[in-house]
């Protein structure tokens, strides 16, 4: 049987993170599998050259999450690719994370870490975009819509998640439990919801979004040797 | 800030809390976050600024469309207060817990309706002959609307509080950037009001 290569994208846009968290996330990806590890990117100086750099013009130049929509464009990988955003941590093997994965719909994770309630209707979301799944086209619903209303979507959502959830809740496929979990909220409420805590062993991958004194922490989670704030 | 219409004001809160408490405790703390200060003052002032609008312009309001309404408790005792107890209101808001709260306190109201929509989205007809956004910081600009619904009197209010990560994203500095954003070229009023910490801004006009 052959078998089909999965490969991995990042994306870096502005200032906000350095070439080293690319590089980083590119060491971790090569730890674990084979296939390409793709970044794209506004400004590739620094960046490994074992990673496969594609540079693009942002879109947007605020809130730069927002550029993260360009890969979801029909057609742009050849391969089922998997995207990390700079922020995390990739612990293990990710092919569970894609073998699991929709090719018809968008994939997103799903804040397991919070409670459903809390989520929906405290924080209006449980939508997460920190790793997405492309196949050939499965993006393509929320492609067309994004471009066809990128300003009225732009100025309404903060982030790409809130109008995930609150447009097209019925149209994504959400990855399973317990292969990435939030390093600042655990990885499955109630069952395993203890904060702050490393699963490397248990899960594939780590998310660090809200987590304060990012670049330390996960320099810490990188191996060097951070002196502890006091 | 006292105000007498604030006795209706905590009524209707009093009414809308034993509802969140039975039924939606998860929206304890939004529920609770209606009724500050901020929330007082600003529909203190909008309702006395429509007032003088509609006074020395001889306009008619009788039906108000309400976008990102919340729970309505504030500002439907205010307009009655400035403009008359038979002015009828149609609440929006895209959050289902919120309107579902929302038509229980107003459940024994004929002239308060309350919609769960999107209003960015949605394509909704506005009966009412006004339209009020006391949110613009939160959403796209309001031309789109403002342009379909060339006939309306529009009232708008947004801020310069860019602090408030994740909701405020579509703020102004002036009325003039507000009516700019939202298309309105007959200007009746217009200002900026410090309250708190921040500038409030409000504009009340048409397209034509």
């Amino acid at each position: 049987m052959e078998t089909v290569s999965i490969d991995a994208v990042c994306m870096k846009v502005g200032i906000g993170y350095k070439s080293m968290f690319v590089n980083e996330l590119y060491k971790q990806w090569t730890k674990y599998h084979d296939g390409d590890f793709y970044c794209y990117t506004d400004n590739p100086r620094g960046i490994d050259p074992g990673v496969k750099v594609v540079t693009f013009e942002p879109r947007h130049d605020e809130r730069m999450w927002w550029n993260k929509t360009y890969l979801w464009q029909p057609g742009l990988f050849n391969n089922p690719t998997i995207f990390f955003d700079l922020d995390c941590v990739i612990h293990n093997n990710t092919n569970d994370i894609v073998d699991h994965s929709s090719k018809t719909k968008p994939n997103f994770l799903k804040t397991h870490w919070f409670s459903d309630d809390m989520a929906r209707i405290i924080h209006h979301c449980n939508v997460n975009s920190s790793i997405m799944v492309f196949h050939d086209n499965n993006y393509q619903s929320l492609w067309d819509e994004y471009n066809r209303q990128t300003t009225k979507i732009f100025k309404t959502f903060y982030g790409i998640d809130g109008w995930v959830f609150r447009r097209h809740y019925d149209d994504v496929y959400f990855l399973p439990p317990k292969l990435a979990y939030s390093l600042k909220y655990g990885s499955i409420y109630p069952d395993d919801s203890e904060q702050d805590v490393v699963r490397s062993t248990t899960h594939k991958v780590a998310v660090l979004d809200n987590v304060q004194e990012k670049e330390n922490v996960l320099k810490k989670m990188w191996g060097y040797n951070v002196p502890s704030s006091t | 800030m006292f105000h007498p219409v604030l006795d209706d004001v905590y009524k209707y809160f009093h009414k809308g809390m034993k509802y969140v408490n039975h039924k939606h405790v998860y929206k304890f703390k939004d529920y609770s976050e209606c009724i500050f200060e901020t929330q007082i003052q600003s529909k203190n002032w909008l309702g006395e600024r429509l007032r003088g609008v509609q006074e020395r312009n001889k306009l008619e309001i009788k039906e108000i469309d309400v976008a990102a309404s919340w729970y309505g408790i504030v500002l439907v005792p205010f307009i009655r207060h400035y403009l008359g107890k038979d002015i009828k209101f149609n609440l929006y808001d895209v959050d289902w817990y919120t309107t579902e709260i929302a038509k229980h306190i107003f459940d024994d109201e004929d002239l308060v309706t309350v919609n769960t929509n999107d209003i960015v989205f949605d394509e909704l007809e506005f009966k009412g002959d006004t339209f009020i956004n006391c949110s613009c910081e939160h959403m796209f600009d309001m031309k789109e609307i403002t342009q379909q619904n060339k006939d309306k009197l529009f009232v708008f209010q947004s801020n310069d509080n860019r602090n408030v990560q994740w909701m405020h994203i579509n703020c102004v500095d002036t009325p003039q950037e507000l009516a700019q954003q939202a298309g309105l070229t007959r200007i009746y009023d217009s200002g900026v009001k410090r309250i708190l910490q921040n500038n409030r801004i409000m504009v009340i006009g048409k397209v034509q």
